[in-house]
């Protein structure tokens, strides 16, 4: 029987030593904070130079926003550069620690693996709260001052968010055990999110069969509530059914996942491939 | 002569069989592009009434607009990641030191990857136009075939001779991915390539003007959309063809210059395997 502190003890230092590697690249760190800013940029330039001079009426009706079209942009693509990250380092861990050849002392040291995924999903909780600061609360206070109390709202809903992608992340994870090749796939896949989750826009704009992948994908979720959260809490009110849907989502894909990558973890045990790459 | 092309054909099939090796990084690039080109064309379009054609447009549509920005964002990508990436990525495998022993020019080499890149570049172009044609029921059209082909080669040394800048400049930088993203940012941000110059303050526009890749991009929309389609150069076209062929010339002699002149530095201070 293992007591808390034997539990937590691991946990910690997995969590630590997560935190270090993040902020050991600072030149990387703070392109993750560039990022969603140049790509906002980007689409207002583009968007201005082809709408003219009714641009920004164009893109409330489009959108069905009162919300200042760099703020509901920034809201896209904070959100979309948090997910990549999560998703990134989570399914693509086990690969660093093969490259780095930690991966085998980690599966003969007596703790759980599970706790591995997640003080490396606690780590991603440090750096989304600071993306979220950085990105989001930056432009709202700046550009939406009137939507600063939901930011609180649109916090809690992020971090509701942040566990059915968890649960994406240990999917992510068992198929580069499965499939060997993880940056190609979650390079990919974050891109194909961005397109279905409404990164730039409304998803009402997609066809309907791509609007049906796009209720799978929690972000798609998060990213509509949260813009609802910033533009008026009674808004979110009254779609409080979503944030159940998250809610259920929160509780099914984690389980899901990591269910996918013990199954996965399982079989390159008994075929040796844990290791190979 | 003939040496020269044995060696360029053994860099290309080396880079192809490298390339075929990892067919999950294909498939990851035939999915990934068409995918960015989905997203900024949908976002953008969410600022034009839907079914309209605005007047900075001219008759041209988003598609076609957009679509030769993204082809020339695609070539120019291989300049940093093609060609630029190749001294780094010999670091890493560890085979850089092998290849400075071997008789044989590192130009060479980086030509043959250079041809590897060019047919993969064309390929993914072509599947590109096909995928976007057939979800958007858009035809990409070409107005002035000739001026393109014309384009595409100025283009095409240009890369090559930043491409080769870039790889020298990988002896001095360690932060490779840092200067990578930020490069391609800043040709997106000031060439013009997903919207017009017009749109930006004057002292970025003078910036602008001065980097060679923004006539560039902008005779290729010229050259595919066409004067018809109400798309204009900054120039007078004559003349502007005249410096985009001056330019890319002076890129690529420059870049070789200066790839041969870091090649022998960092030979010379025994940092050729750092990274």
């Amino acid at each position: 029987m293992t007591s808390l502190g034997e539990t937590l003890d691991p946990l910690r230092a997995i969590f630590r030593k997560q935190i270090r590697h993040l902020f050991r690249y600072p030149g990387e760190v703070i392109f993750l904070f560039i990022i969603p800013y140049f790509l906002t940029a980007l689409v207002v330039a583009m968007g201005v130079s082809v709408g003219g001079t009714n641009a920004f009426g164009n893109f409330a009706s489009q959108t069905g926003s009162s919300l200042n079209p760099f703020v509901f942009l920034m809201i896209g693509s904070g959100v979309w550069m948090i997910s990549w990250l999560i998703l990134e380092s989570i399914g693509t861990s086990l690969r660093d620690e093969q490259i780095k050849g930690t991966l085998e002392q980690n599966f003969l040291a007596p703790i759980n693996r599970f706790l591995l995924l997640v003080g490396t999903a606690l780590s991603q909780i440090v750096i989304t709260s600071l993306m979220f600061a950085g990105i989001i609360v930056a432009s709202v206070l700046l550009l939406e001052p009137r939507g600063a109390p939901g930011l609180i709202l649109a916090f809690g809903i992020l971090m509701i968010g942040l566990l059915p992608l968890f649960g994406l992340g240990f999917v992510f994870a068992g198929l580069v055990v499965r499939f060997k090749e993880p940056y190609a796939f979650t390079q990919a896949m974050n891109v194909l999110f961005a397109v279905v989750t409404g990164t730039f826009y409304n998803v009402t704009v997609l066809p309907a069969w791509v609007r049906y992948v796009s209720a799978a994908v929690p972000m798609t979720i998060v990213i509509q509530d949260m813009r609802l959260a910033v533009e008026s809490i009674n808004l979110l009110i009254g779609a409080f059914g979503s944030i159940f849907i998250l809610l259920t989502m929160g509780i099914v894909y984690p389980f899901l996942g990591y269910s996918l990558f013990k199954q996965f973890e399982r079989r390159a045990k008994v075929s040796g491939d844990l290791s190979k790459y | 002569m003939g040496r020269i092309f044995g060696e360029v054909k053994a860099a290309f099939v080396k880079d192809f069989r490298i390339y075929f090796r990892y067919p999950s990084w294909i498939a990851s690039e035939f999915v990934t592009l068409p995918a960015w080109f989905l997203l900024f064309a949908i976002g953008v379009a969410s600022w034009v009434p839907k079914g309209q054609v605005t007047t900075t447009l001219g008759s041209s549509t988003i598609f076609n607009f957009f679509y030769w920005g993204f082809i020339f964002l695609i070539v120019f990508s291989t300049s940093i990641w093609g060609i630029g990436q190749y001294i780094r990525t010999e670091q890493l495998q560890g085979t850089i030191e092998q290849l400075f022993l071997a008789p044989i020019s590192r130009v060479t080499i980086i030509l043959g990857r250079f041809a590897r890149t060019f047919l993969t570049d064309m390929a993914i172009i072509a599947y590109t136009a096909i995928l976007l044609g057939f979800l958007s029921r858009e035809r990409v059209a070409v107005e002035n075939p000739l001026g393109l082909a014309l384009v595409f080669a100025f283009l095409e040394l240009a890369v090559l001779g930043f491409g080769l800048i870039f790889a020298a400049v990988t002896f001095r930088v360690k932060s490779f991915n840092f200067l990578a993203n930020l490069t391609q940012f800043a040709v997106i941000g000031l060439c013009g390539v997903f919207f017009p110059l017009s749109i930006l303050p004057d002292p970025v526009r003078t910036v602008s003007l001065a980097i060679p890749f923004t006539y560039l991009a902008d005779l290729m929309r010229y050259t595919a959309a066409g004067q018809a389609a109400g798309t204009t150069t900054i120039l007078d076209p004559t003349l502007e063809f005249s410096i985009a062929a001056v330019l890319s010339i002076a890129i690529f002699v420059v870049g070789l210059a200066y790839f041969k002149a870091t090649e022998k530095s960092a030979q010379r201070r025994g940092s050729i395997g750092t990274h």
